[in-house]
């Protein structure tokens, strides 16, 4: 699998790349929307997991970005606003889109990484 | 529940700070007071004045009855009077049709007339024959003096000039009263003469004593200077002087209030007088105030039988209202304290929700990082074999992770304590929602051995509601009976048609330790927890209230300590 990671947080997101890799999922970073794009352009990948709350364009903006670009594609949403409740029922969902709540559980995101892949 | 109680308002036993005193004061008690006070000055002064001025009408009007009637009784007693002189000036006239001037002129025929007249007509005491200048011819008393005396030329002017004249003259130092009856008799045979005759005073003072009756307090003469002639039991003896309380325009009646003059209790006299004819007498009568008194206390029982049950009736009306009104304010009062402290919570719930969320959100990007970080050692020690057996590496690990999970755990409960969630009303099956959330903690149930029975009523309408929010409520409450039970607990969820229809209710007891009324006033303050060293928040419960509030519904809470906690939910079927 071949996943695209995009957070402002550039310790958080290069962390969870690297655990990731521990369990042999490819993951790309970027800190911004813009290069989010560039690498949506240049290569296809299986899930992108983005940041809502981002300088410039948000997390939601990408996203529907992504969709012009490529409306296939299957995006996880991470944002600290979540609460317990959404986290505990697995947040709104929509066939192609997910919502998690920060912090993330590593198994959990690659369970749903799984789940919208199919 | 006794009388008393019954019928005693809900204000009754209200006490409050008042707002310049320290100590409790009954507030509406003293307002219920004021009122009663002032409603009944405002009814009870007219009221008052009214009566008092139809009271001073009445004994006007019956004064002025008292007045008139006594007029009445002294024409009365002048006419009996006129009648009684008349009969005599009459019997004078018929001894002269009898009798020749010569035959009266002769005493000794005069001394056998006046006894053979006497068996007949009593009254006379004397009888005296005088010529046209007063000299007596011939006088049955033998003495030739009478008490005219200077008034025998005024007494023989009238006379003449009147042919019969009755006059009442007041002999000695006692002024005894001489009552003199003379005629004017013109004969063809010769010349004139005076027949005069005495009378007796006691037929004058049986006459006017039977005037005296219940009414008539007083009956007497006086001449045209207002001098007594008979003895009046108010004015004195003969020769004293009237006081007249009106002038000279007679018949009249007027008030005196000359306080030398009462005898017993009086405070006036009423006067009445009349003129009586062919003569210089006035007749006066005396009522006193205790005729007055009598006629004026039958208008005051009237006045008492009218007033006294329309006061106490009126005092019970006010009473009756105003209790009424001071209720209404009362609970009108007690309704908007409720408001006001409802929405202080709202309002406190609402500030602390928007602190949190700021926290809350810059919390959690930190707590990513870390999270991440130890995730990543977690991985290291994890895939790398050198580490992988070191057993005290892995737990310091671990044990990091859970803490940043308890954190994360509380950011995302601020989180979703404070966050404007949008809203999506739709209609959903109540029985749905609540399998639903039965399903995400059915884990955590058989993990604690807690069994979980759920009877919903086949009659619960499909309500519109926001099912997120009422979801969330359902789960908080449950993961908190959850945590009030010990394992092997009993949780039971009840879902009921509300009897109005337009509501319906979902029950959630547990019998887990119960909540001591102390602490049940607090359960929906934010922050209050009594499982802070479990990891409670304290922000469930205050979720809740603020999602409840969301969803127009309303929850109520009982419990006992070591018996159980039954949550009561009522949800409008349509938002």
């Amino acid at each position: 699998m071949h996943v695209l990671l995009v957070d402002d947080e550039q310790e958080f997101v290069s962390t969870l790349a690297e655990r990731l890799a521990f369990r042999g999922i490819e993951a790309d970073w970027v800190t911004d929307g813009e290069k989010a794009l560039k690498k949506i352009r240049s290569r296809q990948y299986d899930v992108a997991v983005l940041d809502i709350k981002m300088p410039g364009i948000s997390g939601i903006k990408l996203g529907e970005k992504i969709h012009e670009i490529k409306p296939e594609q299957k995006i996880i949403f991470c944002t600290g606003h979540g609460s317990s409740a959404d986290y505990d029922a697995g947040a709104a969902q929509s066939g192609k889109e997910f919502y998690l709540a920060k912090p993330i559980k590593i198994d959990v995101l690659i369970e749903k990484m799984k789940e919208i892949q199919n | 529940m006794p009388f008393i109680q019954k019928i005693t308002p809900a204000f009754w036993n209200h006490r409050e700070k008042g707002w310049n005193t320290e100590t409790e004061i009954y507030v509406y008690r003293r307002k219920w007071m004021m009122l009663i006070l002032f409603i009944s000055a405002l009814t009870f002064i007219p009221l008052g004045i009214l009566t008092a001025v139809f009271y001073q009408m009445s004994s006007e009007e019956i004064l002025n009855e008292l007045n008139e009637e006594t007029k009445i009784n002294s024409e009365d007693a002048a006419l009996e009077l006129n009648l009684f002189f008349e009969g005599y000036i009459n019997n004078l006239g018929y001894i002269s049709t009898l009798y020749s001037r010569k035959e009266l002129t002769n005493q000794k025929t005069l001394q056998l007339i006046f006894q053979e007249f006497e068996k007949n007509y009593m009254g006379f005491v004397e009888l005296d024959v005088l010529d046209e200048e007063g000299r007596i011819l011939a006088s049955t008393s033998g003495i030739h003096l009478s008490c005219l005396g200077n008034d025998l030329n005024h007494w023989l002017e009238n006379v003449k000039k009147r042919k019969a004249f009755t006059s009442i003259s007041l002999c000695g130092n006692k002024h005894n009263p001489h009552l003199y009856i003379g005629r004017y008799i013109e004969n063809a045979e010769g010349e004139p003469f005076i027949l005069r005759g005495t009378l007796n005073n006691l037929l004058l003072a049986d006459l006017l004593g039977k005037f005296r009756l219940a009414d008539i307090q007083d009956v007497f003469l006086s001449d045209s200077k207002r001098r007594l002639l008979t003895r009046s039991k108010y004015f004195g003896n003969p020769g004293k002087k009237v006081p007249y309380p009106f002038m000279e325009h007679l018949p009249d009646s007027g008030q005196i209030t000359d306080k030398s003059l009462f005898i017993s209790k009086n405070k006036f006299l009423i006067v009445g007088a009349s003129h009586l004819n062919g003569t210089t007498f006035t007749v006066g009568v005396v009522i006193t105030e205790s005729q007055f008194l009598r006629l004026m206390s039958r208008t005051t029982s009237q006045i008492m039988y009218i007033m006294t049950p329309a006061a106490v009736m009126l005092l019970l009306f006010i009473i009756a209202f105003v209790s009424y009104a001071i209720d209404r304010l009362y609970l009108g009062d007690m309704q908007r304290n409720n408001y006001m402290e409802q929405l202080e919570q709202t309002d406190k719930l609402s500030s602390i929700g928007r602190l949190a969320a700021g926290v809350a959100h810059e919390v959690n990007n930190p707590l990513a990082i870390i999270n991440e970080k130890a995730g990543l050692l977690q991985d290291l020690f994890t895939f790398v074999e050198e580490y992988k057996n070191d057993k005290r590496l892995m737990d310091t690990v671990d044990s990091i992770i859970t803490a940043v999970e308890r954190a994360g755990t509380i950011t995302h409960r601020l989180l979703g304590f404070s966050r404007k969630m949008d809203s999506s009303v739709e209609e959903c099956e109540p029985a749905q929602v609540i399998h639903d959330v039965i399903g995400f903690v059915k884990k955590e149930a058989e993990y604690k051995n807690i069994s979980i029975d759920i009877d919903l009523d086949k009659n619960m309408p499909r309500i519109v509601t926001d099912r997120g929010k009422l979801q969330q409520i359902l789960l908080n409450l449950t993961t908190n009976a959850f945590h009030a039970m010990d394992e092997g607990g009993h949780l039971e969820i009840k879902g009921t048609a509300g009897t109005k229809t337009q509501t319906i209710s979902i029950k959630i007891k547990d019998d887990g330790c119960g909540i001591s009324p102390e602490n049940l006033k607090h359960i929906f303050d934010p922050f209050f927890t009594t499982k802070s060293k479990t990891g409670g928040t304290g922000l469930g419960l205050a979720i809740c209230h603020g999602l409840i509030h969301d969803i127009k519904s309303s929850i109520d809470v009982e419990s006992t300590v070591g018996v159980g906690t039954t949550f009561t939910i009522t949800l409008p079927v349509k938002l």
